[in-house]
């Protein structure tokens, strides 16, 4: 295994609980972190990346401690965060640059010669004496992963990678992401986007409110959502009633009333139509609907 | 470690790119390379330039100061800008996630930091460089470029950086860091100032580092200790960041070493301040010591040294000396004690024919005979000394905080303070250093006896280092390969000093007197300039010399005068027992390398700036060269003419004046060095004598009187009113003060004298009697004696009440009068002056009669000057009869409380009649005192504390009141100065003799504003009736422009005060008595000085007040006198 988390919690100093008993083993290759904001994601992804040191709990990345072995564990560590916006005044390539440089790679002339084929590679090398802070959303993503990736890392973590993208650049983006996915990388994606998910990652665990609560594959998620979900069609007073009691996540106008889709475990009472699942429906079985009762 | 160099490198060249592209270090590098460029091209073109630039370290460290102050500021928020854009910048974070170490980070962001102050400190430097070039040519001291460097700026910017990061991080806020790390900027650089021996000053602000080519630095290693101690607490704390940065270290154990470096690093940096005001405390704890063993000795083993022979051998930085002196005992004594520089070894010490056996003391040899040395006996005594001289013990007398006074240059550059020099290249040894065994101690604090000084015979023999040139006192001779030197003076001297160095001569004889500049090294010749008028010298000389004698009327006494060269650093100070300063010896004045700080001495300037003024002025007055440089050398030659310069400083708004002696001033040539008074018992006596037989007046002008609010003498009599004398003569705070309490006791001292036989005629025979032998000790009693058998005087008691308590007389001065007296010859002016003497002491005044021109006196042999003794409630009146009528008469009253102590009087202040009889010239004693009142008149004068009130003052603020406060501090003297361009935001007490007062003529001053200051007068009135009301106006202190404006504006409105109001030139009264009163206002343009009539009230006999308040247009409310005169028909 990749990575090889154990019983691992985090409080803040205030005393709330950001992460409970947390178990996981992380193949290499996409993996993604799905859950809601507030969930824990970015909270497991600093720890995961030396930014934060955990209250309890071992992490293992490729065999080294996280808490003991930091120099080794980033040495091996790419690492995009949520908000890559603001820079200080460096133009594209010196930014870059400057990441490579702090990755090990002392040889000036090898160095150069990577960053170049990465801006290339990330799209960006036209804009390679631009000043980074003037660049686009996207552009500044594209650049964020540029410097993640520079060193070639056996570990990958981004967080929230897609989040502000328009489609365009949000499948440019998975479609980097998959570039560099291999069998020896391990790419940790953080989202609460469920089509990142179900795009690119073979492996997933879904968080919510500090607690892994579900582990597995996409389709493996999707069957536990089988039957869960239901299609039915209601009037206005119905679909007050039921936005009241359930989790309704689709609403499409029909006649005088509604043709509206729910997330319940059973649906007593109304016409309701057992409805093929997909990831979206899954992640609301499981951050609203599973544990309750 | 390679690899953390590495990170560190590509950390600061990236952090690095980031502070160059910030606005604030692009404005500040732009400002600090133009001003330096700016800077730089005023100094080259400047044709006035300032004399200290002759020094080659004066402009590299002038800009790297300047520098250093800039770049603390501007890099405390630099260093703190990145830890707070790290927290802002979400990008850092992958930074943060590198393998790198947080050292390596944080001390790569510093370095950045650093460098580009560094490199900015560099291309200043070399702009300094490149402009001394321009102007100097390739004489150059490069290493002082690299000295300042390394000693300003390497350990401030360390030192600051460290710190504004060890803040950011403990606080978090770059606001407040900024705000704390000013503050102390602030502090230390205005307020700590010189607490513990400027251990504070991290910017080394106030470090004397002004380096001389001949001797370097003073005190280097204290410097560098001082700058080390920065440097490591900078470096500390530095590595303590390490350990506060907020980021996972790589490993549980990585911070550790750095810990123990940071603590380390503190610890050390710790020490070395410690150490720096250790090595202080030592000293002045060693100085303190030596005062205490000199106290012991003061009185024991006194002798006079008749001869002394010196043999030294310089080895090295090291000096061995045989010192074969003659001495006599001044008592029957079994001991004889000795001061001679503790740095020196004593190695043997004989005395030949006597058993003999000595103790070397600190700086004392204390030989102890087996048998008793007769009085006068002389005893022959061989001393061997070797080693290196101890500054010490120099200035013994002189308080530590006196010694830390920097001494300034170009108002900021700071010049160590040495006193005597001892290097393998370059020595300096001045009598102060005691390089030779002198009888008696250094100094006592509780004795005078050390104070005396006798002629001695001496003979200096001297075998420099090779190479070197010895300069001493009396006719050089040397032996056949100049490897050894005898000096022989021609007369006993007071003192002989010793200077060894790279000396080059410059000589002309001139009227068989030797004139010998001595030049050390040869990196600047200024003296090329006169090539052109090498003939014409010798006429120059000649006429200063004359000129100088005429002034001293003296003649100059020695065979030969050396001008040497000596390093920038030698200081000396004003001693109370003699105007001589060290900068003088005999036969000899001590200058500043190339004439540093002299301009008289900066001959190409010199020549220059006459070139240009004549180019400019050609038309008119055309002079050639050779007269540009018979100008320039009688300039230059002037140096020692004048005795002093006043100079102004400002504190808290008001300015004061002092008066700056010249150390050259030449007197001591003639005088000091030449006539010796001694008495075993006042030792003082020396100094009298020179006070009395010498003109020698350092009491400023009236200008500077006005500006101070007192003169030196009126404050010297205040401290004499309340303290004993002798703690005046001894108090450091008023050092000052000590030379005019001394010359006014002295001429109260001889007083009696003068009156019975006229004061010039008195100082003429004291002079001649004092002036009858040269180089020879004469004795005090003998010149006591003398007087007494001439005047049949004795000032016996006087001695016996010297130290007590001076009692200061306090005298009323009449309206002098002068009565034109129409004869068969001629029209006779009889000018009386009366004077009241209120007090219970007695005392004495000298009444000046001065004319414009002398020959308006008539008699030319008759004294103008006349010193009255008057007894307690005694009053004098002086009459005198003149051909014509006297300019000025001037009061001068001595011993007294009056202020202002000289009164100058003129045709206005006094009567003048015509008369037909005159009363024979004299001095009498009149009954009923000086009655300047009139029958049934009250006078309330502000000096009356019960019946004068003021307003509070207005405080607008916790600074006014902590001004206020600090300002308190010194209310040894509360009279202050006043001046046309000062503003009284409070009343303010001054002193003017045209201001109204029975002998303090004092006012309260303050400047107009909206009526609620008020001054308030309340008489008390006997009897009810009808009184004139007057106001005492002394127009002197409030005119000016307003005084012109009566001629310009004959309309009385002639001002907007704050509110837009319009004011007059008016002062506003409230007359009245119980709770009524009549407003009075009086145009001050058309008042008469001395009193004006208010109005005639009708009174109850109940009290009166009388307020006047600040509501006026013109420039000063003065608060003096009121006046109430009761009508004799009023009822």
């Amino acid at each position: 295994m990749s990575i090889t988390i154990k019983g691992l919690s985090h409080y803040y100093p205030n005393g709330k609980r950001a992460l409970t008993d947390i178990n996981l083993e992380i193949p290499s290759g996409m993996f993604g972190l799905l859950g809601p904001n507030g969930a824990g994601k970015s909270t497991l992804m600093r720890i995961l990346v030396t930014l934060m040191e955990p209250t309890e709990g071992q992490i293992d990345v490729c065999g080294y401690d996280i808490r003991t072995q930091r120099k080794e564990v980033r040495r091996i560590l790419g690492y995009l965060p949520q908000d890559f916006r603001f820079f200080a005044k460096y133009k594209v390539r010196e930014f870059l640059e400057y990441a490579a440089a702090l990755t090990g790679m002392t040889n000036s002339a090898e160095r150069g010669k990577a960053v170049d084929a990465m801006l290339e590679q990330v799209g960006l090398y036209e804009a390679r004496d631009r000043y980074a802070q003037n660049l686009s959303g996207g552009m500044k993503r594209r650049l964020g992963i540029a410097q993640a990736l520079i060193h070639k890392p056996l570990v990958l973590v981004v967080d929230e990678p897609t989040t502000g993208l328009d489609p365009e650049e949000r499948i440019r983006f998975r479609n980097l992401l998959s570039e560099a996915s291999s069998k020896d990388t391990t790419i940790i994606l953080s989202t609460h986007i469920v089509g990142d998910i179900s795009s690119s990652c073979t492996e997933m665990a879904m968080l919510n409110q500090g607690r892994v609560m579900f582990r597995g594959s996409p389709a493996g998620m999707l069957k536990e959502t089988e039957g869960k979900v239901w299609r039915l069609k209601v009037t206005n007073e119905q679909y007050a009633e039921i936005n009241q009691k359930y989790a309704v996540i689709s609403t499409i106008p029909h006649g005088l009333g509604w043709d509206i889709q729910v997330v319940a475990k059973s649906m007593p009472g109304y016409d309701a139509v057992s409805y093929p699942p997909n990831l979206e429906h899954a992640y609301v079985y499981f951050t609203e609907i599973r544990d309750k009762e | 470690m390679m690899l953390g160099l590495y990170n560190i490198r590509i950390v600061s060249k990236y952090e690095t790119k980031l502070l160059v592209r910030g606005w604030f270090f692009k404005v500040f590098a732009f400002l600090a390379l133009f001003a330096a460029v700016i800077v730089g091209s005023i100094y080259i073109l400047d044709p006035n330039q300032r004399p200290q630039m002759v020094n080659r370290s004066v402009i590299p460290y002038l800009f790297m100061l300047v520098m250093n102050v800039g770049q603390a500021v501007v890099s405390v928020f630099l260093a703190s800008e990145y830890l707070k854009r790290d927290k802002q910048l979400d990008t850092s974070e992958v930074f943060y996630t590198r393998p790198l170490s947080n050292a390596e980070y944080l001390i790569g962001k510093m370095w950045a930091t650093l460098k580009v102050f560094f490199i900015l400190d560099v291309l200043v430097a070399l702009i300094a460089l490149v402009m001394s070039l321009i102007k100097f040519g390739f004489a150059l001291d490069y290493l002082s470029y690299i000295w300042y460097f390394l000693l300003l700026c390497v350990p401030t910017l360390v030192f600051i950086v460290g710190l504004s990061t060890t803040l950011m991080l403990i606080l978090n806020n770059q606001a407040i860091t900024m705000v704390i790390l000013l503050a102390y900027i602030g502090v230390t650089l205005f307020y700590i100032d010189s607490l513990y021996y400027y251990l504070f000053d991290y910017i080394g602000f106030n470090l004397p580092m002004l380096k001389s080519v001949v001797a370097g630095f003073s005190g280097l290693p204290r410097l560098i200790n001082h700058r080390m101690c920065y440097l490591l607490l900078g470096i500390g704390l530095i590595f303590t960041d390490v350990s506060l940065f907020h980021r996972l270290a790589n490993s549980r154990y990585s911070l550790l070493p750095w810990r123990i470096a940071a603590a380390l690093f503190i610890a050390v940096g710790l020490y070395a301040g410690y150490r720096h005001v250790h090595l202080y405390k030592v000293d002045e704890r060693y100085r303190a010591d030596m005062v205490k063993l000199d106290n012991e000795y003061v009185h024991k083993g006194g002798a006079v040294a008749r001869s002394c022979e010196l043999t030294v051998t310089q080895m090295g930085d090291s000096l061995s000396v045989r010192a074969d002196m003659t001495v006599s005992p001044r008592e029957n004594t079994s001991q004889l004690v000795f001061t001679l520089n503790p740095g020196f070894r004593v190695n043997s010490i004989s005395a030949p024919g006597h058993g003999m056996e000595y103790e070397r003391l600190m700086h004392l040899v204390v030989l102890s005979f087996d048998k008793i040395l007769p009085e006068d006996q002389p005893v022959n005594i061989v001393m061997d000394y070797s080693g290196r001289a101890d500054d010490r013990i120099c200035y013994l007398d002189i308080s530590s905080e006196k010694m830390l006074e920097n001494v300034k240059a170009l108002s900021m550059l700071n010049v160590g303070k040495r006193y005597l020099f001892q290097d393998r290249d370059f020595t300096m040894l001045t009598p102060e250093s005691y390089w030779y065994p002198r009888p008696g101690v250094a100094y006592s604090d509780q004795s005078p006896e050390w104070q005396m000084s006798y002629f001695t015979d001496f003979v200096v023999n001297v075998t420099p280092n090779p190479g070197l040139t010895p300069i001493s006192q009396g006719l050089c001779t040397a032996n056949d390969d100049s490897t050894r030197f005898t000096f022989k003076p021609e007369s006993s001297l007071p003192s002989v000093s010793l200077m060894i160095g790279d000396y080059y001569p410059k000589s002309i004889t001139v009227d068989s007197t030797e004139y010998t500049v001595w030049e050390l090294g040869r990196w600047d010749d200024q003296f090329e300039v006169f090539d052109s008028i090498y003939d014409t010298i010798p006429y120059i000389i000649r006429d200063r010399r004359r000129n100088m004698e005429y002034q001293a009327d003296m003649a100059y006494p020695f065979k030969r005068f050396q001008i040497v060269e000596v390093p920038v650093q030698f200081t000396s100070y004003r001693r109370v027992w003699t105007s001589a300063y060290e900068q003088l010896q005999p036969e000899m004045a001590l200058v500043h390398e190339r004439g540093f700080d002299m301009n008289v001495f900066q001959f190409r300037n010199a020549k220059r700036m006459w070139s240009g003024r004549n180019n400019w002025n050609r038309r008119n007055n055309n002079m050639s060269e050779k007269e540009i440089l018979v100008n320039i050398l009688n300039n230059s030659l002037s140096f020692m003419m004048q005795s002093g310069t006043s100079s102004g400083s400002s504190r808290n708004g008001q300015w004061t004046m002092t008066q700056v002696d010249n150390p050259y001033f030449y007197r001591p040539l003639f005088y000091n060095f030449r006539y010796n008074v001694y008495s075993s018992d006042w030792p003082m006596a020396n100094r009298m004598v020179e006070t009395m037989t010498t003109t020698n007046q350092n009491n400023g002008n009236a200008w500077m009187r006005r500006m101070n609010g007192l003169s030196e003498d009126e404050k010297a009599l205040i401290l004499m009113g309340k303290y004993d004398f002798d703690r005046i003569m001894s108090d450091p705070e008023w050092e000052d003060l000590a030379d005019n309490a001394l010359a006014l006791k002295t001429k109260d001292f001889f007083a009696p004298i003068s009156v019975a036989m006229g004061h010039e005629s008195m100082v003429d025979s004291m002079s001649a009697k004092t002036r009858e032998k040269e180089f020879e000790n004469v004795s005090f009693d003998s010149i006591l004696d003398w007087i007494q058998s001439y005047s049949g005087i004795s000032l016996q008691d006087k001695i016996e009440a010297w130290s007590e308590q001076t009692r200061l007389a306090c005298y009323k001065i009449g309206t002098p009068q002068i009565t034109t007296v129409t004869t068969d010859t001629a029209d006779i002016y009889q000018a009386e002056v009366t004077l009241e003497n209120i007090s219970d002491n007695p005392g004495f005044v000298n009444v000046e009669f001065v004319f414009y021109e002398i020959e308006n006196a008539g008699d030319e042999d008759k004294p103008t000057s006349i010193m009255v003794g008057v007894n307690p409630h005694e009053t004098r009146r002086i009459v005198t009869h003149w051909f014509n009528s006297p300019s000025i008469i001037r009061i001068n009253t001595m011993l007294s409380s009056n202020l202002p102590h000289d009164i100058n009087l003129n045709n206005s202040d006094w009567n003048s009649y015509t008369g037909t009889d005159l009363t024979p010239e004299g001095v009498y004693s009149v009954r009923g005192g000086v009655d300047n009142t009139l029958p049934g008149e009250i006078i309330v004068d502000n000096e009356n504390s019960e019946l004068f009130s003021l307003s509070r003052p207005l405080r607008t603020g916790y600074l006014s009141k902590w001004i206020d406060k600090s300002r308190e501090k010194n209310n040894e003297f509360v009279y202050e100065g006043f001046s046309d361009w000062r503003t009284y935001s409070q009343w303010t007490l001054v002193t003017d003799q045209n201001l109204y007062g029975d002998y303090i003529r004092s006012a309260y001053l303050i400047s107009p504003g909206d009526g609620s200051q008020y001054a308030r007068w309340s008489i008390p009135l006997e009897a009810a009736g009808v009184y004139d009301v007057y106001y005492y106006v002394a127009s002197a202190m409030y005119e000016n422009n307003n005084r012109n404006r009566r001629w310009n504006n004959n309309n009385n409105w002639n001002n907007n005060n704050n509110n837009g109001r319009r004011v007059t030139n008016d002062y506003n009264f409230e007359i009245g008595q119980f709770n009524t009163s009549d407003h009075v206002s009086m145009n001050m343009l058309r008042a008469e000085d001395g009193w004006n009539l208010l109005g005639s009230f009708r009174f109850e006999a109940d009290t009166v007040k009388v307020t006047l308040n600040n509501r006026s247009g013109i420039r000063v409310i003065v608060a003096d006198a009121v006046r109430l005169v009761k009508r004799e028909n009023g009822n």
